[in-house]
């Protein structure tokens, strides 16, 4: 999917929160969904469990009206942290201009935010994109859970931003830090705009 | 020594419950005995359980009892990161002396570690086996220590593992009461309670939400009540209508009274009711912006670079005034090739004609059609030096017997379309009428691309020249657009490598475009040993003619035309015979004889006789006249620059009104 579309006037950029299960990726878009203005919002794709697990995914639209000329629609994508769903995630990373990685805090979590890291890598590059060039934020979330319980952003990024991403703590369930990440995930992909490439093939 | 202890985290601040009795008697017990029963000591809790005042308590009691005791409190990240800047030998000698070794935070090999793990059991095991005390703490049993080997897990599990569980309600009351009264602060009951009852299993986040109780306390002129303790711990409002407005200030502010730990944590302020969207809106618009309007610096560097070299940018310009956002490589790159095939018209265009290179249009992309039409122009200038003589027409050739089948084979090898027949040579004498055809031929086969006629004595000048100024295949480029090739005198390219080299080049070129190519020699081209063989080989694979000496019959023919064309009255009837009757090379000879006859007819105003002509002829003016030596057309010899003739070279004229009359003919 090209980032920017000349002849169509349109750019149209894909993020994709990835994450373990329950790190809060949907928490994400539905805190990012519930401050769109009304003439603005778009309804909400989620596909969900009863127990709020994501089965699929989730979807949200943001169309932000013209800009310099162009069209500009972000679609906001979450995979389904479970393991089990590896081939969805892999479906839904196609075409990706950006990633936003939603670590789960916890301590308690963070073999399986190393596991989740790992599964983006691989499948980031079986689609054959360079992660070393691919735009991607983390967002350490959880954070207002009691100090004891969590790690702090600093060992969060030395144990998994080892490649010095932007990184923000997030309260994804009352919105810090869930604005923070998106724009700077947004910054990211629309530098890639000059070049032309980006997105998973 | 000790490294980095707490004052404050002694035995004595530690409140002992059901939930930490095992691991603070084994602590007290490892801080007490130099060699307990149990190496090493493991405390397992999670995270505000306890674990680094256990291990601080037991570092502090150790220096109580022995002070000399060598003391290290380090975290595992501190530990690894000191080990990997030890060698192994280092790293054991370094810990081998340490008394009390406490190490807290113990999680593990991270993937990627630096440390060996060598270097690790090495110390430990040094340790060990030196009876030295190692208490160690962590979130996870020894036995499923993340990335590290048996060995490892087994070493450090190898001693007591003791575990601190969450706190009772019990040990729960008896941290809020001592932290209470510790602070000078005495909460009733109920409210103990009620701290008590929440929901908390760290006993860190107790202290924390007693410590919160405890700051309220201090600025409230009244004691807390449990509502307003459940209001401040949770920061849920409960609908009481009989609270006091400062008490939900307090409450509503809770949120953040909770998160100023929070808030230091997230780096920022809360989200709140600021228009987050907006501010995502802006900052996209800005970098859509920024990278969408890249072109036009993409485009205005382009404009500098190639106004930079003279080169016409109005394109670009345009595209620079243009309000919708464009791509710009691909104009950048069509621009570029324009310019890249206006410098190559350009150097074509100097090669050829250099009074054209400096036009406008030259060094402007959008003029490349009027460039062409001027390299055209130049083309046609380059050429126009070999223009043809346009009073030698093929017509015009006196076709006798003698000379009929040469003629006819030369039209008929000059009507195949195909050239199989090409270069057509013309072998013969001086003045035997090969410079003739050769005009006539440029002059009949020229279309709208001119057939070019020119000596090779001029082709060899002109490549010689354009080699010391180097640029012999710029010279000769422009041949690429004759419509053929007549050229004279081939014989003079003896011993010009250069000049052959440059014809061979350009025959080619014209073989492959099928165009009429002739050649005239005055020697057979086998008999050119200073040829190189690709010339020979090229000429010798074409259509040879060898062209007559002019017999009687064409003297006879010729006379009488030059007669008929002259503005005299009717000459004797007998002089067309007696001129004809002389012998000559060259039709040139004839032509001289016919002349200086009619002009001394015009000296004396009379009609040419044939007397007169005798007299011509027997002063030494006529043809007939001259000694076979001297008139005698061949190859003198090979000189330095080429082949001399004797008939091109007069060395002396009886008369200078005839070198006068020659030379203006």
């Amino acid at each position: 999917m090209p980032l920017i579309n000349f002849s169509g006037r349109e750019i149209i950029c894909k993020l994709v929160y990835y994450g373990p299960g329950r790190s809060g990726k949907t928490t994400n878009l539905q805190y990012v969904h519930g401050r769109i203005p009304d003439q603005r919002r778009g309804q909400m794709v989620s596909l969900a469990t009863h127990g709020d697990r994501t089965l699929f995914f989730d979807f949200l639209p943001l169309d932000l009206g013209e800009i310099s000329g162009f069209t500009t629609r972000f679609q906001l994508y979450t995979v389904p942290g479970q393991v089990y769903y590896a081939s969805t995630r892999r479906l839904v990373l196609q075409g990706a201009d950006g990633v936003v990685f939603v670590a789960d805090s916890q301590a308690r979590r963070h073999e399986e935010n190393v596991e989740s890291l790992q599964d983006l890598h691989d499948n980031l590059l079986e689609q054959g994109v360079d992660i070393r060039d691919f735009p991607i934020v983390f967002q350490y979330n959880k954070q207002d859970l009691p100090q004891e319980l969590v790690l702090a952003p600093d060992a969060l990024d030395d144990a998994l931003n080892f490649r010095d991403a932007p990184s923000f703590g997030a309260d994804a369930l009352h919105g810090s830090g869930v604005f923070e990440t998106l724009k700077a995930a947004s910054g990211l992909v629309l530098r890639k705009l000059a070049q032309g490439n980006g997105a998973v093939a | 020594m000790s490294t980095s202890l707490n004052p404050a985290l002694t035995f004595a601040t530690f409140v002992v419950g059901v939930p930490n009795q095992l691991a603070f008697s084994a602590a007290r017990a490892a801080a007490d005995s130099p060699r307990p029963p149990f190496n090493p000591l493991f405390l397992v809790a999670t995270p505000g359980q306890g674990k680094t005042h256990l291990l601080q308590a037991t570092g502090a009691q150790r220096l109580l009892v022995d002070p000399a005791a060598t003391v290290e409190y380090v975290s595992w990240e501190a530990f690894l990161a000191k080990l990997g800047h030890l060698t192994k030998e280092q790293a054991v000698t370094e810990f081998h002396r340490v008394d009390l070794l406490l190490l807290d935070d113990l999680a593990g090999f991270r993937h990627g570690e630096v440390v060996e793990r060598d270097t690790v059991i090495a110390v430990l095991a040094s340790r060990l086996d030196a009876g030295r005390q190692t208490v160690c703490a962590g979130t996870i049993p020894p036995a499923d220590l993340p990335g590290g080997e048996e060995s490892i897990n087994h070493l450090l599990g190898g001693g007591l593992v003791a575990e601190i569980g969450p706190p009772d309600d019990a040990l729960r009351e008896e941290i809020v009461r001592r932290r209470a009264s510790f602070a000078g602060v005495s909460f009733s009951s109920p409210v103990i309670d009620a701290v008590v009852g929440l929901p908390c299993d760290s006993v860190r986040e107790l202290l924390g939400t007693v410590s919160r109780l405890i700051a309220f306390q201090e600025v409230s002129p009244v004691p807390l009540d449990p509502a307003q303790t459940r209001v401040l711990v949770t920061g849920v409002v409960e609908s009481d209508p009989m609270a006091p407005p400062s008490q939900m200030v307090v409450a509503s502010g809770d949120a953040a009274a909770r998160s100023p730990l929070l808030t230091a944590r997230l780096g920022g302020d809360d989200p709140g009711d600021e228009d987050e969207f907006g501010s995502f809106l802006s900052e996209v618009v800005a970098g859509v912006s920024q990278q969408v309007d890249r072109w036009r610096a993409r485009v205005a560097d382009a404009i500098l670079a190639w106004e930079a070299e003279g080169i016409h940018t109005a394109r670009l310009h345009a595209l620079l005034d243009q309000e919708l956002p464009a791509q710009p490589e691909a104009v950048l790159e069509r621009f570029e090739e324009d310019v890249n095939l206006l410098r190559t018209l350009a150097a074509e265009i100097a090669s050829l004609a250099p009074d054209l290179a400096d036009h406008e249009s030259l060094r402007d992309p959008d003029q490349l059609v009027l460039a062409e039409r001027l390299l055209d122009e130049a083309r046609t200038q380059g050429l126009r030096e070999f223009t043809p003589n346009a009073s030698l027409l093929l017509s015009d050739l006196i076709e006798v017997t003698s000379n009929h089948a040469a003629l006819t084979a030369l039209r008929d090898a000059l009507d195949r379309r195909d050239r199989s027949l090409s270069p057509i040579l013309l072998v013969g004498d001086s003045g035997t009428g090969k410079t003739h055809i050769l005009h006539g031929v440029a002059n009949q086969m020229s279309t709208e691309r001119a057939v070019v006629c020119l000596s090779a004595g001029s082709f060899c000048s002109a490549v010689a020249e354009a080699e010391r100024e180097d640029r012999t295949r710029e010279w000769t480029r422009r041949f690429a657009w004759a419509g053929g090739l007549c050229l004279d005198d081939l014989h003079l390219m003896a011993d010009h490598p250069v000049a052959q080299s440059a014809l061979v080049g350009i025959l080619d070129e014209l073989l492959e475009a099928n165009l009429p190519i002739v050649l005239a020699s005055l020697i057979p081209v086998t008999a050119l040993a200073a040829f190189s063989p690709q010339l020979l080989t090229r000429v010798a694979g074409g259509l040879v003619i060898d062209l007559p000496r002019p017999d009687r019959e064409f003297r006879l023919a010729l006379v009488l035309r030059l007669l008929e064309t002259a503005p005299i009255p009717v000459p004797d009837p007998g002089l067309a015979d007696y001129l004809a009757g002389l012998e000559a090379a060259s039709i040139r000879e004839v032509q001289g004889t016919v002349k200086r006859v009619l002009r001394a007819s015009h000296r004396e105003g009379g009609v040419p006789t044939v007397a007169m002509a005798r007299q011509v002829v027997e002063s030494g003016h006529g043809f007939g006249a001259h000694p076979r030596s001297v008139v005698h057309a061949g190859v003198l010899g090979p000189t330095v620059g080429g082949t001399r003739l004797r008939e091109k070279m007069i060395d002396s004229w009886p008369d200078i009104r005839d070198l006068v009359t020659e030379t203006l003919d």
